[in-house]
């Protein structure tokens, strides 16, 4: 191990430490399961905004733009940005709005419990329950994925992939372990910070080892042309996933249920608020530095570059820094995927374990139970890990679409009366057999227009939706009528 | 404005901007900076797609979402 190797570590040991202690900070010995994974809906705007953004932002990020960039140009922040920046918190509203008085009212903390309260319907709630479980895995693999790749690039291979995987893997399982929702709040809001600022430290060290902005890109213009002029990303593609991403992340389970935490729904309404600016900040920091670092580090093929950002900085900053920004990528994806955890400890209490009580009440070793399922799904996430099926961004272009699919059945819930619970299901199992075959080869990928699997299975999903509510009776009026009469306004 | 229509008048902007966004006319075509030697035309175009957005993110925060009391809370 080199000396420099040996200082990296040295911070990125302190950064853990910190994360660490405040999660032993927000133990709660006799914490209840509503304690444990929603922490009494307790937050205000900072630590929601925290939460809810940390959740949103991965490795993907982090790890998975500035590897895109690398081979595509300064695009990738626009084929997240000019739709998920703006789109999402718009969402937010429209579904966070009339989820949180449910929430409150039914107790609500699942997309799969909300469809199932809905329409009074087990086999809706299951099922959409098993299909949410089902995109969670691969979603957290990218994470354990990501912080194996950083390792090995901070560490030049000191650290192999497999140790990195499981390094990531232990400290986040020992932080939500010990402080469930609550301590994964406050490292969050820790994490949210390390991120912002250490991407902007990020930026400005790759600007700097490139002699300014006019030289970097004056290079570009000479040398990769293709990284200007978008020539490397297919426009048909660049519109599904800027639907896909908006649609799929206020119905990604681990975000849903933080925009049930807030105190209250003003709190939900300033964070919508600063969310297009923070994630369009990070954004572009992140996509040029990957397109920049083409320059330093040509010749990477495919997912090789998700390790471009932990090669520039150990190259070229000083390694004590090289530690804190290695932090910054350790935080954003480890923000992420602690609320995965939770959210999987959220669907298997919530959707499987109490509803089929008599009483449906929690008991005190429900929290107990929800740990042990909350480490076997994150070890489940670890061996898929050190598989490596895929580049980061090509396995989230896949899983975001199954989540997605999910966002017209949530809207239906929640604004159209007519809609019943026939329509909902048959909607739910075409898009996801869609999201699912497609990839496959059921119609061959010429045939698809050059758009995403993802973006037929959402709109097939949301015909089947149209027409299927029009076609079928209509659900029971009273019962429909007290649900929705939790809406200030219905 | 009633707050419904205009709620309707921003979803339909959305979807407009989700269309707009797709500058294929610039796609494919040789790009140089024009602003401080790193920021293109495309880029610009982009970034504005972003402001329109976020002004509707605005303006359902500010106009639309009212601070009522909701109803049937514990």
């Amino acid at each position: 191990m080199t000396p420099v190797t040996l200082q990296i570590l040295i911070v990125l040991a302190v950064y853990t430490i910190g994360v660490m202690v405040l999660g032993f900070l927000s133990y709660r010995k006799e914490a209840t399961i509503t304690d444990f994974l929603m922490a009494n809906r307790e937050f205000k705007y900072f630590v929601l905004f925290s939460a809810v953004f940390g959740a949103n932002i991965s490795a993907v990020t982090l790890v998975g733009v500035p590897g895109l960039s690398y081979h595509i140009g300064w695009v990738t922040w626009a084929y997240f940005c000019t739709t998920w920046a703006w789109l999402t918190p718009l969402f937010y509203y429209t579904i966070g709005s009339r989820a949180y008085p449910l929430s409150k009212k039914f107790d609500i903390v699942t997309i799969s419990e909300l469809l199932g309260k809905r329409w009074a319907d087990r086999k809706i709630q299951i099922i959409s329950a098993i299909f949410l479980l089902f995109y969670l895995i691969p979603y957290m693999m990218v994470g354990i994925i990501g912080g194996g790749k950083t390792f090995v690039g901070l560490t030049h291979g000191f650290i192999p992939y497999w140790t990195g995987c499981l390094l990531v893997t232990v400290i986040v399982c020992i932080y939500v372990l010990i402080g469930g929702m609550r301590g994964a709040a406050w490292v969050n809001t820790f994490q949210t910070a390390v991120f912002l600022i250490g991407s902007l430290a990020i930026f400005l060290v790759i600007v700097n080892s490139l002699g300014g902005f006019g030289n970097a890109t004056s290079s570009i213009v000479d040398k990769y042309p293709e990284l200007l002029n978008r020539s490397k990303m297919p426009w048909q593609r660049f519109f599904s996933y800027g639907i896909v991403c908006a649609l799929a992340v206020p119905v990604f389970p681990n975000v849903f249920s933080r925009l049930l935490t807030g105190k209250s729904p003003k709190e939900l309404k300033k964070i919508v608020m600063i969310y297009p600016f923070a994630g369009i900040i990070l954004f572009i920091f992140m996509a040029y530095s990957g397109m920049w670092g083409h320059i330093h580090f040509s010749g990477l093929k495919g997912a090789e570059s998700d390790a471009i950002l932990g090669m520039i900085l150990a190259k070229y900053a000083p390694a004590w820094m090289a530690g804190v920004l290695g932090a910054a990528i350790f935080a954003a994806l480890m923000s992420t995927l602690d609320s995965q955890l939770l959210a999987i400890g959220q669907i298997l209490m919530k959707d499987f374990i109490l509803p089929r009580r008599k009483d449906n009440a929690a008991k005190k070793s429900d929290t107990k139970w929800s740990r042990l399922v909350v480490l076997l799904f994150a070890l489940l996430a670890f061996f898929l890990a050190l598989v490596k099926p895929a580049g980061i961004i090509k396995i989230v272009e896949w899983g975001f679409g199954g989540f997605a699919s999910m966002f017209f059945p949530v809207i239906a819930a929640l604004y159209w009366k007519r809609c019943g619970k026939g329509a909902v299901l048959a909607s739910i199992l075409v898009s996801q057999f869609l999201n699912i075959a497609l990839p496959l080869g059921l119609i061959p990928a010429a045939q698809l227009g050059g758009f995403l699997p993802a973006f037929w299975s959402i709109v097939g999903g949301g015909i089947i939706l149209v027409i299927g509510a029009l076609i079928t009776p209509a659900p029971d009026k009273q019962k429909t009528d007290d649900f929705f009469a939790s809406f200030a306004g219905k | 404005m009633n707050k419904n229509t205009l709620l309707t008048i921003v979803y339909v902007v959305a979807v407009v901007l989700l269309f707009l966004r797709v500058d294929f006319w610039w796609w494919g075509t040789k790009i140089h900076p024009i602003l401080a030697g790193w920021i293109t035309l495309p880029m610009l175009y982009q970034l504005g797609i972003w402001a329109a957005g976020t002004a509707l993110v605005y303006i359902v925060c500010l106009v639309v979402w009212k601070d009522e009391p909701q109803q049937g809370g514990k």
